[in-house]
């Protein structure tokens, strides 16, 4: 048993289908780039993914234990932080520094697991302090690794947008997910940008992080993942090792998109 | 300067209930004014239509038109006479005037207060919302945590605005005999036979909303160390 196994996801809006029945599975340690033109679903698909959309259909299962469709009884509140989001323009949060953002859902999840003890006044007061104290260190240590050391206590509004996403990453990071998904995270980017960020994920790649990047990086991606995933309308039309995608596509429609990001670049 | 003294004695009276009538609208608005706009927003469609048709009818009135209003109601459609209601709110029927003009004071605030919060939640990017989500944050969290402090820098602008205009509409409160700041003023014209309780009056009015304004001012740019 694979270690991600999404099967035969679909998502409707309405009307419009836009995912018709996705599934793939995923070793841990592996990286999937996602590709494909503009509306494919690729979006849609790590949502449903992050539980920001709820498939219509299908079933996600993460070490074998079934995430999706929940199980009866619970549900709704809180996410089981699986997954892990960067989003294309950041969102991250303009009140708090750069490392308030990273610490803050650490806190909570702190205050959490704290509130769920017996403890009581001046012991769960200290209990906290101790929590939030730890949690400071680890976002330290992950705003380091993406190179932000000088920045912890910049606001987002005093940062570059590659720093922002940076901050972003490791924000992602402080719960530990699983799986971290990327949605283009660099196309909101100047140019002269994109570099520090796509560092930053190979880097994750090589500490052996599990990532699903949906980019138009084709470069980038051919570079750092394991398998590409090449979506057309709604369905996964192609997957495979990068050489296999970018240099024997089978479908008509791979060797198409590919013909035409070529002619691009 | 006759009798400055006594004037100043019962103007400053007078701006002890403007002040009190200020502080309590404000206290209990500013809550309920979240409340209602929860209620304006609310999925619960009977909840959100009441609430929109509350916001249009308060804010499509007078002020003075509801705080008679209030102050009939108990005995025209209950058959409490004031009097007894009085003595069963254990209040002097001045406390009890005082009472009817805050309650309408609040529910008119509420209301305005309601659609500065909905036009300030409004505008929070749907992204934050998300990004508070993945990072298993619950619904309410996302709003104390991530979502009320942006909504707050938005709106204290528009907020400024509503509290400066609160300073003055309280002088609404002598309709039903409160003595305010502007009614005390009104006496003393009339005791002393001249004009310059008035302009007291405005002085006093103009140091509290100058007061407020720097205040107010002051808040926004401690909150201004990040932008939105
Ligand atoms: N909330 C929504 N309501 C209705 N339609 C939606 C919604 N979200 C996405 N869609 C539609 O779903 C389709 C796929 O969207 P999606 O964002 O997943 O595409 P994408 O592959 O990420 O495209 P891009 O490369 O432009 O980001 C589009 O046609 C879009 O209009
Ligand atoms: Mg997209």
């Amino acid at each position: 048993m694979a270690f991600l196994e999404v099967k035969n996801i679909v998502k409707n809006f309405g009307e419009t289908k836009v995912l018709r029945g996705v599934s793939f599975e995923m070793e841990q340690g592996e990286v999937f780039s996602v590709l494909g033109s503009s509306g494919n679903g690729k979006t849609t698909l790590l949502r449903c993914l992050n539980f920001l959309e709820t498939a219509d259909e299908g079933e996600i299962t993460v070490g074998g234990k079934r995430i999706f469709p929940p199980e009866k009884g619970k549900a709704k509140e809180g996410n089981p932080c699986t997954f892990g989001m960067v989003f294309q323009n950041f969102n991250l949060f303009p009140q708090y520094n750069a490392l308030q953002n990273v610490t803050l859902a650490m806190n909570i999840k702190s205050q959490n697991e704290i509130k769920a003890t017996p403890c009581k006044g001046a012991e769960r007061r200290r209990r906290l302090k101790e929590a939030y104290a730890q949690n400071e260190e680890t976002a330290k240590e992950l705003l380091a690794r993406v190179g932000l050391e000088n920045k912890m206590k910049n606001y987002p509004c005093e940062l570059s947008g590659g720093q922002q996403q940076r901050v972003a990453i490791a924000r992602a990071l402080a719960l530990s997910p699983d799986i971290l998904c990327f949605d283009e995270p660099t196309s909101a980017l100047d140019p002269e940008l994109t570099g520090e960020v796509l560092k930053v994920i190979k880097q994750l790649r090589d500490e052996g992080r599990t990532m699903i990047i949906v980019t138009h990086e084709i470069e980038f991606a051919k570079n750092v993942s394991d398998k590409i995933i090449f979506m057309a309308d709604g369905v996964i039309e192609e997957m495979g090792a990068p050489e296999d995608i970018f240099e024997h596509a089978k479908s008509e429609k791979t060797q198409n998109f590919f013909a035409k990001t070529e002619v691009e670049q | 300067m006759e009798h400055f003294q006594e004037i100043l004695m019962e103007l400053c009276e007078g701006f002890g209930n403007t002040v009190l009538l200020f502080a309590v609208t404000l206290l209990c608005a500013l809550p309920l004014g979240l409340l209602f706009a929860f209620g304006s927003m609310s999925k619960f469609k009977p909840l959100q239509w009441f609430m929109k048709v509350l916001i249009w009818v308060i804010r499509g009135t007078p002020l003075m038109l509801q705080i008679l209003l209030v102050s009939f109601l108990p005995q025209y459609v209950f058959q409490v006479p004031t009097k007894q209601l009085a003595s069963a709110l254990n209040l002097s029927i001045n406390a009890t005037m005082f009472f009817f003009v805050a309650v309408a004071f609040v529910i008119n605030y509420a209301c305005y207060f309601s659609e500065i919060y909905r036009a300030g939640i409004e505008t929070i990017p749907v992204g934050q919302y998300e990004a508070g989500k993945v990072l298993g944050l619950t619904k309410n969290q996302v709003f104390t945590k991530i979502v009320f402090m942006q909504v707050v820098r938005r709106i204290l602008p528009p907020m400024s605005n509503e509290i400066i205009t609160l300073v003055k509409d309280t002088s609404l409160a002598q309709i039903l005999g409160v003595i305010d700041l502007l009614n005390a003023a009104k006496h003393a014209v009339n005791e002393y036979v001249i004009l310059t309780p008035f302009l007291y009056a405005a002085i006093f009015y103009l140091i509290f909303n100058g007061l407020l304004t720097l205040l107010l001012g002051w808040v926004e740019k401690k909150l201004s160390y990040y932008k939105v």
